[in-house]
């Protein structure tokens, strides 16, 4: 079979892959290059690190914060950012459930050769997701795990001092994101989901005490599984055994049909989603800081602090279920226990239970 | 990702179960007669109660604020379709002397005119004339898609030879369109523009833009008043109203719509971009009622851009900085002076926004006939 020619190299090497982003046939060192200058221009562009910064990288084990960890390193390395690279990960105390993505993680940081930091729930929040179960049964935990998740890389960044957390977050998970809060209405996430720094799109009225940033913000999905395939990086897959409902899965097909007739589909849903602005008279919570622990709150006492307060008093209803208001907002917050790749509890539960029968 | 799938179930049944509910043995929300419509979601009306919400939110709408000076000369876009043909019925009725709260301006017509793009569709001019200028003696302007350009084909060629995908092919008429209504405004010295867009096809229109990297125009899109255009405002009184709505108006009323072929008529619901977005639209507002109005609503909430720098294709203002609007190729120039420039024969530079950019992709230039 005569060989295609790649388009970068024009003919040096014969073409190995297609890329999604364009459609045109590449060799793989010069995918290597595009994808890794693309990522290195958003870094530049956007001005998402300082020299001198302690960047703490989210580390879950996934295809999408392994390759960010590994490109990071490279870029930090080729072009003398200056930074100093942490991997984060956080283990919420459920037995049997982070083994694998934990291995994963220290696996990389022996080939990328990264500190790794590993917080555990017990040490930020003196519970473990396990002790907590036994002391709130399962119906209550979800608020727990809600909560909890989405404070733990905060707490975890503060408690290391660092200065950035950099997430996974492709070009993919942000066109989704856009358009699933414009399908629900969810005007405050709207305007976070699409600025690459800063507070983080998980957080409702809750801002993100440190900085975060998606250096993958415009890297597809496909390319991001291209490339550690290509490079043979160590990752983690975890494929929900659950197909998305409805509403979900709607707009994943959505997105699918939208590139199959334009490829470039997902970075201009992204340009859309950068361009809307939100009328001033839209009420946004007001932040302040929570008395106790100084984490960002719209209440004097955080959250997570009411939870806890709960737990050590032995009254573990105190915070839930408060309003009809409140129970909402949750609703919508939990959606992002699992944007990174992690289960709950409660579907740790409806796992084993699928297995059994 | 396991976790999304509980929660958006909570709110897919908390949805779901608004709906499951017939009108049968059900009584008017309103008054206690038999309920015949279900308007939204759970609201079973009689025929009175509904006709009187219908024709209360479009006129309340319209008044809301103060829109139309009187003896203001306005143009109504009409395109023979449901929403139009039932716009159009209100304002006879808004504006006949014994109307209750009497419209006040002067009524023009406006009827764009495609049928030259395709073999056999049927000429419905005709019919057009009959209803505007013998029924209802509202003054009728009528303009063919191709008008003023120099060739005949010029326009078909470029959009079924020239053009590689449907997705551009639809974008450009709309546009097109769209340039030709604010012509004969201007030329009719009409200050407003008003157009049947219901909800429903906003709504779809919303995700369809999105998609298109077009999110800078979509508060603009969707409002009720829309200036755009600096000497013509676009009014869009059927804003707040589902097609469903409307369709249950036509059939209490017996308002036949024309039967009339245009480019969406003609693809598969997986064709192109808008296809694509409307079949969504419809499919979760079947399983989810309040999609439309969720949507919408989101809509509402975001600022308008006004930028005076306006994309010399779309009309809308221009959402990239100046160095990357600018068109260089000479060809597309052309063509688009041709196409969207009234003043002919100009030698301006030409500006498109992001999403303009991406559509003009999909166009071979070449006006030429260099094509075998
Ligand atoms: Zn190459
Ligand atoms: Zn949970
Ligand atoms: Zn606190
Ligand atoms: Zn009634
Ligand atoms: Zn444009």
């Amino acid at each position: 079979m005569p060989s295609t020619i790649c388009v970068s190299c024009r003919g040096e090497r014969s073409a190995a892959l297609v890329r999604p982003k364009t459609s045109e046939p590449y060799c793989k060192i010069c995918f290597f290059q595009a994808f890794e200058r693309e990522i290195h221009e958003t870094i530049v562009k956007e001005q998402l690190f300082k020299p001198g910064e302690t960047i703490a990288i989210a580390a879950s084990g996934g295809k999408d914060s392994t390759v960010l960890a590994y490109v990071l390193k490279l870029l930090n390395e080729r072009h003398s950012y200056g930074l100093n690279l942490v991997l984060l990960s956080i283990d919420e105390g459920i037995t049997g459930y982070r083994d694998d993505s934990l291995e994963t993680v220290k696996r990389n940081q022996q080939q990328y050769d990264l500190p790794l930091i590993i917080l555990t729930y017990k040490e930020l929040y003196g519970w473990s997701m396990d002790e907590i179960v036994k002391a709130v049964g399962r119906k209550n935990n979800c608020t727990f795990c809600g909560v909890f998740r989405r404070q733990a890389l905060d707490r975890g960044a503060m408690k290391l001092s660092v200065n950035k957390i950099a997430t996974g977050h492709n070009a993919d998970d942000i066109a989704e994101t856009i358009l699933m809060n414009i399908l629900r209405g969810d005007i405050a996430r709207l305007k976070r989901c699409t600025s690459i720094i800063t507070g983080d799109e998980s957080d409702d009225n809750e801002v993100s005490v440190i900085p975060r940033c998606k250096p993958l913000k415009y890297a597809y999905e496909k390319e991001i599984v291209l490339y550690a395939f290509y490079k043979r990086l160590d990752y983690f897959s975890t494929e929900c055994i659950y197909s998305p409902n409805a509403y979900r899965g709607n707009i994943r097909t959505y997105i699918k049909d939208l590139e199959r007739l334009r490829p470039s589909s997902i970075i201009d849903i992204i340009h859309s989603g950068e361009q809307l602005i939100v009328k001033p008279t839209t009420k946004l919570p007001v932040q302040r800081i929570c008395e106790r622990c100084s984490y960002c709150s719209s209440m004097p006492i955080c959250k997570a602090c009411l939870l806890i307060e709960g737990l050590n008093k032995g009254i573990p209803k105190l915070g839930i279920g408060k309003t009809e208001r409140y129970r909402k907002e949750m609703q919508q917050k939990q959606d992002q226990c699992c944007n990174d790749q992690s289960l709950c509890h409660c579907m740790k539960e409806k796992l084993t239970v699928t297995e059994q029968n | 990702m396991c976790q999304v799938n509980e929660e958006d179930d909570e709110i897919f049944q908390a949805l779901k179960s608004t709906i499951n509910k017939t009108p049968t043995n059900r009584k008017c929300m309103s008054c206690d007669e038999d309920a015949c419509v279900i308007v939204r979601i759970a609201d079973p009306m009689c025929r009175k109660c509904f006709e009187e919400f219908f024709i209360h939110k479009f006129r309340s709408t319209l008044s809301k604020s103060n829109i139309f000076g009187r003896g203001e000369h306005v143009l109504i876009a009409y395109s023979g379709g449901p929403s139009s043909t039932a716009l159009l019925h209100l304002i006879a009725e808004g504006l006949s002397v014994n109307a209750r709260r009497r419209l006040q301006f002067q009524a023009h017509v406006a009827f764009i005119d495609e049928s030259s793009l395709y073999p056999d569709a049927i000429d419905i001019r005709e019919k057009v004339i009959d209803r505007i200028t013998n029924q209802l003696h509202y003054p009728l302007h009528i303009v063919s898609i191709d008008d003023n350009l120099d060739n005949d084909n010029t326009l078909k060629k470029l959009l079924f030879q020239q053009t590689k995908s449907l997705t551009a092919r639809e974008e450009l008429i709309r546009r097109r369109k769209l340039k030709l209504l604010f012509d004969i405004a201007i030329r009719e010295k009409c200050t407003k523009l008003i157009t049947g867009d219901n909800c429903t096809k906003l709504a779809a229109q919303i995700l369809s833009d999105m998609a298109q990297g077009k999110g800078a125009h979509v508060a603009l899109e969707c409002n009720l008043t829309d200036t755009t255009n600096d000497l013509v405002t676009i009014v869009r009184p059927f804003r707040e109203i589902m097609s469903k709505e409307i369709a249950m108006y036509n059939r209490l009323n017996s308002i036949e719509s024309l039967q009339n072929i245009d480019i969406s008529t003609m693809s598969g619901i997986q064709s192109s971009i808008f296809k694509l977005s409307e079949t969504l639209v419809n499919d979760l507002q079947r399983q989810f009622p309040s999609t439309v109005s969720t949507i919408f609503r989101t809509s509402d909430k975001l600022e308008k851009n006004l930028k005076s720098e306006r994309c010399d294709l779309c009309c809308y203002p221009l959402d990239l900085d100046e160095d990357q609007s600018l068109l260089s190729d000479q060809d597309r120039i052309k063509l688009i002076h041709q196409l969207f420039d009234t003043r002919s024969d100009s030698n301006d530079p030409v500006h498109v926004c992001y999403a303009c950019r991406r559509l003009l992709r999909d166009v071979q230039p070449n006006l030429q006939s260099n094509q075998e």
